[in-house]
């Protein structure tokens, strides 16, 4: 989707020499142009407008003296300091251009009609009168010679495998007739000049000869390989054309073809066969192609044409085209037309063999011409949201415009085509409305097209791709506003290469253009100022007048607009860039300055640039043609293949085939430089992988979207991360919620963003996302998609650290909180249509409240089954079986002891009727409590269970009993039952026979106590060694004194072993009645360590 | 095998002392060339110091003659003024390429006691010479006038000389004293008429050769050793001769001396076979390739960055600069990393 701009012209007028040009070539070492004459060589230097040497080939008898001799070809030697030149008669000469020595290296005595060198001079090829062709080497040793003119089809003969001939075979849909071919006259064109023509490929392994048989008229194209073998023979084309041009990239030869009623550009492949075509917009018989010729790198098709003579045409042009190719279809980007009589009638072509787009031209009148274009997409401004994202593409006489924010199609369709009256060569798009264009045309004529509310559909403007019959446009065509013809107060001779006049043509404002001229006498450069000149009549059509001109001292290689500030950068031919304010009316141009007030000066000469704020910096952007990326006068970047500056932000492609965006608004130039030189830190939302090879095309402005184009020519939209995130950030700000979900629910960012973005602001705002949602399912994927974590911390964090935002809950507490809000919000709007979102939000609480969901889905069973917005039980169930597990939820179920509803679950899962409906009829036939208490037992419930088995009677007290001991439900139990009920007394004696057995002797013994089970008590309290406790039921049990006294004794070993000897003293005197001074063996010991010890 | 340069100002005792040397040496049987400007140009004609386009073809001729008779066996004595410094340089690079030592006998005028005497000062007291450099124009300056009283107009032209050579005080000495007296040297010259050559030399040319002279400086590799005789009277310092010239180790060749090595006779062949693979093979890769790719080309290790369409001419004239740079520097080591060298210098020259 790229045309070509004119990047400057350099014109040498009037050259001083001798004689009428006849060739010229190039030194690409020196940068001088070498043109021959009947005279002799010239050498030019066409930056400094000298003429640097002059030869005179007729001094020393080369050429002759009356000037008919001619030099049919001169090739500049590399490393040599010198040229070959060969001239008609037959001599080949070496010419030193130092010394200006004339060598002649040998002679054809027959007379030379073409010398062809090999693209690596290590071969040169002369065509001789004689129709033989003789092969040397760069010594000039000959290596063959050969005729012409062969018989033979070459090494490639095609090989027959035996399938019968062309006659017998199926030929599908075009039918039998074409087996038999109508056999055209193939006799030579009639304009034909009957020369050879030679061209080699690219790598210089094969070459071409197009000759014309002397007996039987017609054109041939004969390959040839390096080692002077015959390969191929062209098939019989009928209307052949003289010229030819092999494609360097090695793949076609290009010639033309006389149709019957069209004139075409047709492709040999290496094997002599057809392959492709493309009709020139002539009529038949109108034009005649002198030459054609692909540029260094095989993009451009240089085609240059020249009108037939005709009885009642006065004035004859001759163009020099520039076709390209693009998803297989063939577009003329340029059109220049020249006269081909008096000065500016062309002498000869020339590719520059090093810059890929740089045509050299050389003129009748002794004036050469360079012209640079480069690639460039002409898209829309983009710097308001209204703008359509439109792309032009030039395509003779009609420019294809695609509107990206609405149809994506890729070239060559369109939206919408514009018909203008002769081929264009310039589409801008106006500065400060997106929308409008202009069309600068090959007649310098410039038609402005304006999106108005013009209902009717303009005649030159046809829809492309969409529309068409009975289809609704909703589509803005613009319409035609009017043409307008410049006058730049130039003499006439100037008309006819005006089209090289104007580059750099902007459309500033309503009726104000800027355009940019060269001085053909030095090299400086005019900006002009073209304005509406206001006439009374209303014209047809307009002119536009030089309102005021600025000279600037360079060359000027670049200009670009700021709508914003309205100034424009202007980059002169070594770099340097110029501010130019075409508001302020000194019209003043100064050096750019960046921030440090240090005038900006790009090293390399820039094919693209841009002003952008960077950081609240106004920055000049420029890439040049070998991939360097400069921003101000840093480079930041070698590797970039494209760039598109949107809204704030910055989108480059790579070499490694990424695509990186950054925003503007917060970047310093070092960011941009780190990030770019291929640190890893890149995160993810900065860099993301395209296909190999692609290239920006626009950039939706604020959308996410970013076109890109394939090396091929097709199309592909990507949404970058860094735009997504940058509009759904935006979106949010603005509570635009809608939007961003939409967005983000297409594009598959995490949902979480929505909350996380601003949660304080989110919560604030819960009801209004409701609302603005308002669709249960994509609220109840918003809650599915819910997760503690902050997303803006762990996946999107934000480009520029802002002020940090403490979250509000930052403990883990995100889910509740929002499940709460959002439920409370819903419930407040529509509690009945949002009943499954409410469920779910119950649900994905970080306890999952399945009870209440069951409770609500049971509620709904009193639904009016005909209200639209409700949801019925079966629905709700089947959705809840999405978000919980069917086991969980038939357990759940179970436990609201509803039948109805277990059986509803039941059915929604998987489970075995077999297995499942014998076990509730059993519940079901159940007493209630009991039929609880198993369900309890069943899912573990087990307190619970206890609480429903106590309901159940004294009948059932013995499995209560199990249940306690079993589940160790003893404190729950004691509970259930009043403290005078036997069950009460069984159920403590059962703990404290079991705190025995857990030897947890003290608290049995006190639970025994209270149960009044006294013995065990006594037993209880007697193992742990609690004295007073034993004394003291023993006591309550009123045992006789020996007994007392047996139990004292015992209690006092006991103390006694557990080192308690003043408690066992205690004991023994006080119980046993043993007094101190008939101490018993045991006690008489036990006082002196007892104090030793205390 | 060793050179001896003879260096002096005319008739100033050199074809003397070398005839001396040569008799000293040729006894102990050691085969001894004298070269000097007779034996070069037939005839004497000291009208060729007038000229310095004859000079210069009179150095050639000697240089070329010594370069001819020197070896490591043969003494070769050059009797000459040699008073270029360069000139010295070149024969002493001439010696060191034959790796045989080298020694310079400096003849000093011996009527001129004045001269003399401060030769034989600056030549023992090396050091002060050279660390002071007022000093000996000073003292000079002083001398002159004492000797130079002679005449007032003869003596302000050295003056305005002087002025214009002050930068170089060592060469400012001879010019300073010469010319004072140069009626001086011209009588007691050609009564003494010890060389028949001095005669010859006319006034302005003697006087233009003082002026020139370029006295040697044994701080100078190239003037090292340096044996200073004044006048003939003075023995000559034959067994400090012999020990520099016969027992001196020759200095080593370095890169200037050095001839360069041979290399081998099929590296042009495989430098233009290795670059025109590799210009094929990138030819070759860029039809398939994307800016941005980087191209795996036979031979070599590193990969090619390709940034954009390259055509064969530009590579071409690439090729033909490498290969021209390499031709410079052949070296056999390379041979196996030409394809790489060529490599990198296309991805130098590229971008």
């Amino acid at each position: 989707m790229r045309n070509l701009k004119l990047h400057r012209t350099l014109e040498f007028r009037d050259i001083q020499a001798p004689g009428k040009p006849q060739c010229f070539c190039l030194r690409a070492e020196q940068g001088t142009v070498l043109i021959g004459s009947e005279r002799g060589l010239t050498e030019v230097d066409p930056v400094r407008r000298e003429v640097k040497t002059e030869i005179s080939l007729v001094a020393e008898g080369f050429l002759p003296e009356d000037g008919s001799g001619c030099i049919v070809g001169i090739q500049d030697l590399l490393d040599q300091e010198s040229v070959c030149v060969a001239t008609a008669s037959g001599d080949v000469i070496v010419c030193n251009l130092s010394t200006q020595q004339l060598e002649c290296v040998g002679s054809v005595a027959s007379g030379i009609s073409v010398m062809s060198w090999s693209p690596d001079q290590e071969l040169l090829l002369l065509a001789t009168a004689q129709q033989t062709l003789i092969m040397m080497t760069k010594d000039f040793e000959v290596i063959a010679e050969e005729q012409i003119h062969q018989d033979d089809f070459g090494e490639g003969k095609f090989v027959t495998v035996g399938w019968g001939s062309k006659q017998t075979q199926f030929h599908g849909s075009e039918g039998r007739p074409t087996a038999f071919p109508v056999q055209l006259p193939e006799n030579a064109l009639p304009w034909d000049d009957h020369r050879p023509h030679i061209t080699w490929r690219g790598d210089g392994q094969y070459f071409a000869v197009s000759v014309v048989c002397r007996q039987t008229e017609a054109r041939k194209i004969r390959v040839w390989n390096r080692e002077f073998a015959l390969q191929s023979t062209s098939e019989s084309v009928p209307g052949l054309g003289p010229a030819l041009a092999w494609k360097p990239s090695g793949s076609l030869i290009a010639s033309t073809q006389d149709k019957p009623n069209q004139q075409d550009v047709v492709f040999f492949e290496k094997n002599g066969l057809l392959h492709g075509h493309f009709t020139l917009p002539f009529l038949k018989d109108e034009v005649k192609v002198n030459d054609l010729l692909w540029n260094a790198d095989s993009s451009v098709l240089a085609v240059w044409l020249e009108d037939l003579p005709k009885e009642d045409s006065a004035t004859l042009k001759s163009y020099v085209q520039l076709w390209t190719v693009g998803n297989y279809h063939w577009y003329l980007k340029q059109s220049l037309p020249f006269s081909t009589t008096g000065k500016n009638q062309i002498v000869s072509l020339l590719w520059d063999p090093v810059t890929p787009c740089r045509l050299h031209v050389l003129c009748q009148g002794w004036r050469y011409l360079c012209c640079d274009w480069h690639w460039t997409t002409d898209r829309s401004s983009g710097n308001s949201a209204n703008d359509l994202a439109n792309v032009a593409v030039i395509d003779g006489n009609r420019v294809l415009v695609t509107v990206f924010r609405q149809t994506v199609v890729p070239p060559p369709m369109c939206t919408y085509r514009l018909l203008i009256p002769h081929p264009v060569n310039q589409v801008i798009f106006s500065a400060h409305l997106g929308n409008d264009l202009a069309v600068l045309d090959a007649s310098n004529q410039i038609s402005v097209y304006k999106c108005g509310d013009k209902a009717n559909m303009d005649s030159t403007v046809k829809l492309g791709a969409v529309g068409g019959n009975g289809f609704k446009v909703p589509l803005t065509t613009p319409h035609l506003e009017k043409r307008y013809s410049i006058q730049l107060g130039n003499n006439e001779e100037d008309e006819e290469v005006n089209a090289l006049q104007l580059s750099f043509l902007t459309w500033v404002e309503d009726d104000t253009f800027l355009a940019i001229s060269y001085s053909h006498s030095s090299s400086q450069s005019i900006i002009h100022h073209l304005t509406v000149a206001h006439s009374e009549v209303d014209e047809e059509q307009g002119q536009l007048d030089v309102s005021s001109s600025v000279t600037v001292d360079g060359v000027v290689i670049g200009l670009c607009c700021c709508s914003k500030t309205k100034s424009s950068a202007v980059q002169l031919a070594d770099g340097q860039v110029l501010k130019y304010l075409w508001e302020s009316p000194s019209l003043a141009v100064e050096p750019w300055k960046n921030s440090e007030g240090i005038p900006v000066r790009f090293v390399h000469p820039c094919t693209q640039m841009e002003v952008a704020t960077i950081g609240g910096e106004e920055c000049v952007i420029g890439l040049t043609d070998r991939c360097r990326f400069f921003i101000n006068d840093t480079e930041v970047a070698s590797n970039i293949t494209s760039f598109a500056v949107c809204d704030d932000f910055l989108l480059v492609t790579t070499h490694s085939h990424t695509c990186q965006g950054f925003s503007l608004s917060g970047a310093s130039l070092k960011m941009l430089q780190a990030a770019l030189s291929g640190s890893h830190e890149a995160s993810g939302e900065i860099l993301r992988k395209v296909e190999r090879g692609s290239r920006i095309v626009t950039v939706v402005p604020q959308d996410t979207k970013l076109i890109l184009q394939m090396p091929r020519g097709n199309l592909e939209v990507v949404h970058h991360r860094a735009l997504v995130l940058a509009q759904i950030r935006k979106w949010l700000d603005k509570l635009m919620f809608k939007e961003a979900f939409e967005c983000m629910r297409k594009l598959r960012i995490n949902l979480n963003l929505i909350h996380d973005h601003n949660p304080k602001v989110f919560l604030e705002n819960v009801e209004t996302f409701i609302k603005q949602i308002d669709s249960v399912n994509h609220i109840n994927l918003f809650f599915t998609e819910l997760r503690e974590e902050d997303v803006t911390k762990t996946m999107y964090p934000p480009p520029i650290t802002k002020s940090v935002q403490v979250s509000t809950h930052p403990d883990g507490k995100k889910l509740d909180l929002i499940c709460d809000a959002m439920r409370a919000a819903m419930e407040n709007i529509n509690p009945r249509k949002f009943c499954l979102s409410i469920l779910t939000s119950h649900v994905k609480k970080t306890t999952p409240e399945l009870e209440i969901v069951l409770q609500k889905v049971q509620e709904l069973q009193g639904n009016l089954p005909f209200d639209p917005e409700s949801v019925s039980v079966e629905e709700a169930l089947k959705y809840l079986l999405l978000l919980v597990d069917v086991n969980e939820l038939f357990n759940h179920s179970l436990g609201t002891y509803d039948f109805n509803l277990v059986l509803m679950v039941a059915e929604k899962s998987q489970k075995d009727p077999k297995e499942y409906l014998p076990f509730l009829n059993t519940l079901k036939k159940m007493e209630t409590n009991y039929q609880r208490f198993t369900i309890d037992k069943y899912l573990k419930r087990y307190e619970k269970a206890l609480g429903h088995l106590s309901k159940c009677g004294p009948e059932y007290f013995t499995e209560c009993l199990n249940l306690i001991k079993d589940k160790n439900l003893y404190k729950e139990a004691l509970k259930l039952y009043r403290p005078d009920s036997p069950q009460y007394q069984a159920v403590s004696v059962a703990y404290g026979e079991h705190l025995m057995q857990e030897h947890l002797y003290e608290p049995a013994g006190l639970v025994f106590a209270r149960c009044g089970a006294q013995e065990k008590a006594l037993e209880a309290f007697l193992a742990c060694g609690s004295w007073q406790q034993a004394l003291c039921v023993a006591a309550q049990l009123q045992m006789a004194k020996d007994k007392v006294a047996g139990l004292a004794r015992t209690l006092a070993g006991k103390l006694v072993e557990q080192r308690k000897h003043s408690e066992a003293a205690t004991v023994l005197e006080q119980y046993a009645q043993v007094s101190s001074s008939r101490d018993t063996t045991s006690a008489r010991e036990s006082p002196i360590p007892a104090v030793g010890e205390n | 095998m060793p050179l001896v340069v003879v260096c002096g100002l005319p008739s100033s005792g050199k074809s003397q002392r070398t005839e001396e040397l040569r008799r000293a040496l040729a006894s102990e049987g050691r085969a001894v060339y004298v070269v000097d400007d007779a034996s070069v140009l037939g005839a004497q004609d000291p009208t060729v110091y007038s000229d310095s386009a004859g000079e210069k073809a009179l150095r050639a001729a000697l240089r070329a003659a010594v370069e001819r008779r020197l070896s490591r066996q043969d003494v070769v004595i050059l009797d000459s003024v040699n008073y270029i410094k360069g000139f010295r340089y070149e024969l002493y690079c001439l010696a060191r390429a034959t790796r045989t030592p080298l020694c310079l006998l400096y003849c000093v005028r011996p009527n001129w006691p004045s001269r003399g005497l401060r030769e034989a000062w600056a030549s023992e007291n090396q050091d002060p010479a050279v660390s002071v450099s007022w000093r000996p124009r000073a003292e000079t300056g002083g001398k002159s006038q004492v000797v130079g009283a002679v005449e007032e107009q003869r003596a302000t032209s050295p003056v305005a000389n002087g002025g214009v050579l002050a930068a170089v005080p060592k060469e400012l000495d001879p010019e300073e004293i010469l010319p004072s007296n140069p009626s001086a040297v011209m009588t007691p010259g050609s009564e003494k008429s010890a060389e028949p050559a001095s005669c010859a030399f006319p006034p302005e040319v003697l006087e233009s050769l003082a002026l020139r002279f370029e006295a040697p400086d044994s701080r100078n590799r190239w003037d090292r050793p340096l044996f200073t005789v004044v006048g003939l009277e003075e023995p000559l310092p034959l067994a400090e001769i012999r020990s520099a010239l016969f027992e001196n180790r020759a200095p080593p060749p370095h890169q200037s001396t050095q001839s360069q090595p041979l290399a081998s006779g099929s590296f042009l062949h495989q430098l233009d076979q290795a670059t025109s693979q590799v210009l094929t093979a990138v030819m070759e890769a860029q039809k398939s390739a994307v800016p941005g790719d980087l191209l795996k080309l036979p031979g070599t290790t590193e990969p090619l960055r390709f940034t954009r369409p390259l055509t064969l001419a530009e590579l071409s004239r690439l090729r033909r600069q490498f290969i021209s740079y390499t031709k410079m520097h052949p070296n056999n080591e390379n041979l196996p990393q030409l394809a790489n060298m060529f490599l990198q210098y296309l991805n130098q020259s590229l971008h």
